[in-house]
């Protein structure tokens, strides 16, 4: 099994609230392999992004155990999961969060300098990430309030990949664009993930979803079913009836 | 909004409209007829007329006026009709040659008579606005009483109904803007109470039960004792060589031998309405409730912590920390009755193993000691209701067989099992739901 990157174990997330608790995920199993365009889809407070946060090592699940590539980060302290988020795992989330008074560059660059000291090598990655996703040169030293919506969230989708992570985690990226740049986006995400970029996205948005190449349902904390869709292709109308069959089975 | 502010509004509302009513009628008076202008004007009007200007009808001034001539045939006619209209009328004379004032026709003027019709239509208005004004707050000031006083008064006997039925979960919901907040107050900490008492008295019934039961149990152990040495000393003393003894002495004997067989007889009798009353408590405590909730399994592992007094406990391997069903107090009863019972029989090592098996959903936990196990021909029916080993040193610890029953009911309860059975010692196997 040495494609899978990252594996969850009877994971369960519970919040309580003094006798109150409330248990969001629930003994939830997963695997992901490397390369996999994972799509988690389900109603609202199904537990999509309490299981996105729990997997990123963005919070600690109350149960259970996440292993990245052989190592247990269910039991790494604060610490330790801020060093592995900066090394393995990219993010990208409907706020942008790009630092308004720093330069697209500067934005980039300081993610990289995280990891790596050599600045010029960290630049080099960023400018060739930025023409990858379709920014011109001169996009290189706006400031994110010149930039539109979607051009923001490709910057941010360089930040996501300028230490080449493992995975990439994003939440509702196209959530807050408008349709032309959600395919804009899309596309670039889908791009990357031909280049072999693991993603794991929660969406609410059929249209984001049909990009996966792999679909979780989950209700209730479980993931009660998945879909295996294949790897994109434009112009597939069988995918969306396929995709949207399934979740109308799911209850969507 | 409080009646007592609706009734300051509505009173001001009309008085108000009293008001405008009467203002209303005071400046719509008719208008009154200008003598000092009409005779100007007729005066003009019989200078014209010397004059030779013969006009039947104009204005003068502000007023409009029409000439009747008595020489005419609609003369009449038309006077009628201007009495009829309430218009001024006045001679139109002229002064003949000899003096005498002949008389020519009338003036009319034509004032406006339909001033009271529009004076009429514009009280009707004002009335029926203002009978409607009242009505409409007659309506609401009802309806407030209504929804203020008389639905909350429906809400209670509704509720009044409940705590009747028994009830006592139902709320009272408290409004604080009505009138009967402090009332209804009052009357849900009356169903707060009543469900405190009555929680109070099954809860004491139980335990009634229960030490009604444990006191059966423990009373069945002394008259065992007081049965056997019964048996030993009628065997002793029918036993003893009857040419030994002298006369007196073989009849204290006999006459021993038969009060020791009452007694025997007496103590039986004790044992079988003990075991009844046993029985009857036992049936109602069956009814103890369980509330199967969604838990950590971690919970499992303190159980066996808090239980484990003489450090007897081992675990064999980790708890896979997952979801699982179960109501805790009750699972704690099992593991706490499995484990007593290995104390009191084993006295060894307890040994501890879990086992997740995630596609059938259960959580298997093995509790293992090396005692001597049981009686292999009794080991199904360990679970049953007041079964007790035969073996000798288990009649001569304590118990009531109840132990391992109540862990299967309890187990049932929550969707899972238990099974015993021997392999090296003592072994129970919990079968817990995984959610």
């Amino acid at each position: 099994m040495s494609n899978t990157i990252l594996k969850a174990e009877m994971l369960s997330k519970t919040y309580s609230n003094g006798s109150i608790m409330q248990h969001v995920l629930k003994n939830l199993n997963i695997e992901i392999k490397a390369g996999d365009f994972t799509v988690i889809m389900g109603s609202s407070g199904s537990g999509k992004s309490t299981l996105l946060y729990a997997l990123s090592g963005m919070d600690k699940p109350t149960l259970g155990t996440i292993d990245f590539r052989g190592e247990v980060i269910s039991n790494y302290s604060n610490d330790q999961l801020a060093v592995f988020r900066r090394k393995h795992c990219g993010f990208v989330f409907q706020q942008i969060y790009l630092n308004d008074t720093m330069t697209v560059l500067d934005n980039i660059m300081i993610s990289g300098l995280l990891v790596s000291r050599n600045r010029k090598a960290v630049a080099a990655r960023a400018k060739e990430l930025l023409q990858q996703v379709g920014l011109s040169d001169v996009s290189y030293q706006k400031y994110p309030s010149q930039l539109s919506g979607g051009e923001a969230q490709r910057v941010a989708i360089v930040r996501a990949l300028i230490n080449a992570p493992e995975i990439v985690f994003a939440d509702e990226p196209t959530g807050a664009l408008n349709s032309t740049n959600a395919i804009n986006v899309l596309d670039v995400m889908t791009e990357v993930n031909a280049a072999g970029q693991s993603i794991i996205m929660v969406t609410h948005d059929i249209k984001t979803a049909r990009r996966a190449n792999r679909i979780l349902y989950l209700k209730d904390g479980v993931i009660i079913d998945e879909l295996s869709l294949g790897t994109y292709c434009k112009d597939d109308p069988d995918r969306h009836l396929i995709l949207r069959e399934f979740l109308e089975r799911m209850g969507w | 909004m409080k009646i007592r502010n609706m009734v300051i509004l509505f009173t001001v509302i009309i008085v108000g409209a009293y008001l405008a009513a009467i203002t209303t009628i005071n400046t719509s008076q008719i208008n009154q007829v200008d003598i000092t202008e009409i005779n100007q004007v007729t005066k003009t009007i019989e200078q014209d007329w010397h004059a030779g200007d013969t006009k039947k009808s104009g204005t003068k001034g502000e007023l409009a006026y029409q000439i009747a001539l008595v020489t005419e045939e609609t003369y009449q006619a038309v006077l009628f009709d201007a009495i009829k209209n309430h218009q001024t009328i006045i001679d139109l004379t002229k002064t003949a040659a000899d003096g005498q004032q002949e008389m020519l026709g009338k003036i009319i003027f034509l004032t406006d008579g339909n001033e009271e019709t529009a004076l009429k239509r514009n009280l009707i208005v004002l009335i029926t606005l203002t009978f409607g004004l009242v009505l409409l707050m007659v309506y609401l000031l009802l309806g407030k009483v209504h929804t203020s006083i008389l639905k909350p008064f429906g809400v209670m006997k509704a509720f009044a109904k409940k705590i009747a039925d028994g009830d006592l979960e139902f709320r009272l919901p408290m409004d604080r803007g009505n009138y009967f907040g402090a009332f209804t107050e009052s009357f849900d900490l009356m169903r707060e109470e009543l469900r405190k008492a009555r929680q109070g008295e099954y809860q004491a019934n139980i335990s009634k039960k229960e030490l009604v039961a444990e006191l059966s149990h423990d009373i069945k152990t002394p008259v065992a004792t007081i049965k056997a040495i019964c048996e030993l000393l009628e065997i002793k003393l029918t036993q003893l060589p009857a040419g030994d003894l002298s006369g007196s002495t073989a009849t204290t004997i006999s006459e021993s031998i038969e009060k020791i067989t009452v007694i025997d007889a007496k103590a039986d009798i004790i044992d079988a309405l003990i075991s009844n009353l046993f029985h009857a408590t036992l049936e109602e405590l069956e009814m103890l409730k369980v509330n199967v909730s969604e838990q950590p399994s971690t919970v499992i592992v303190s159980m066996f912590k808090e239980m484990d007094n003489f450090g007897k406990i081992q675990f064999k391997n980790e708890l896979i920390p997952c979801l699982i069903f179960c109501d805790p107090l009750r699972l704690g009863q099992v593991i706490d009755n499995v484990l007593s019972n290995s104390y009191k029989y084993a006295n060894t090592d307890i040994d501890i193993w879990f086992d997740l098996d995630k596609t059938n959903k259960k959580l298997t936990v093995t509790i293992k000691d090396y005692g001597a196990g049981v009686d292999p021909d009794e080991c199904p029916l360990v679970c049953e209701k007041f079964f007790r080993g035969s073996g000798e040193m288990i009649q001569n610890t304590p118990g009531s067989g109840l132990g391992l029953y109540l862990a299967r009911q309890f187990m049932a309860a929550m969707g899972g099992s238990i099974r015993c059975y021997n392999e090296e010692g003592f072994t129970v196997e919990l079968d817990i739901r995984v959610v």
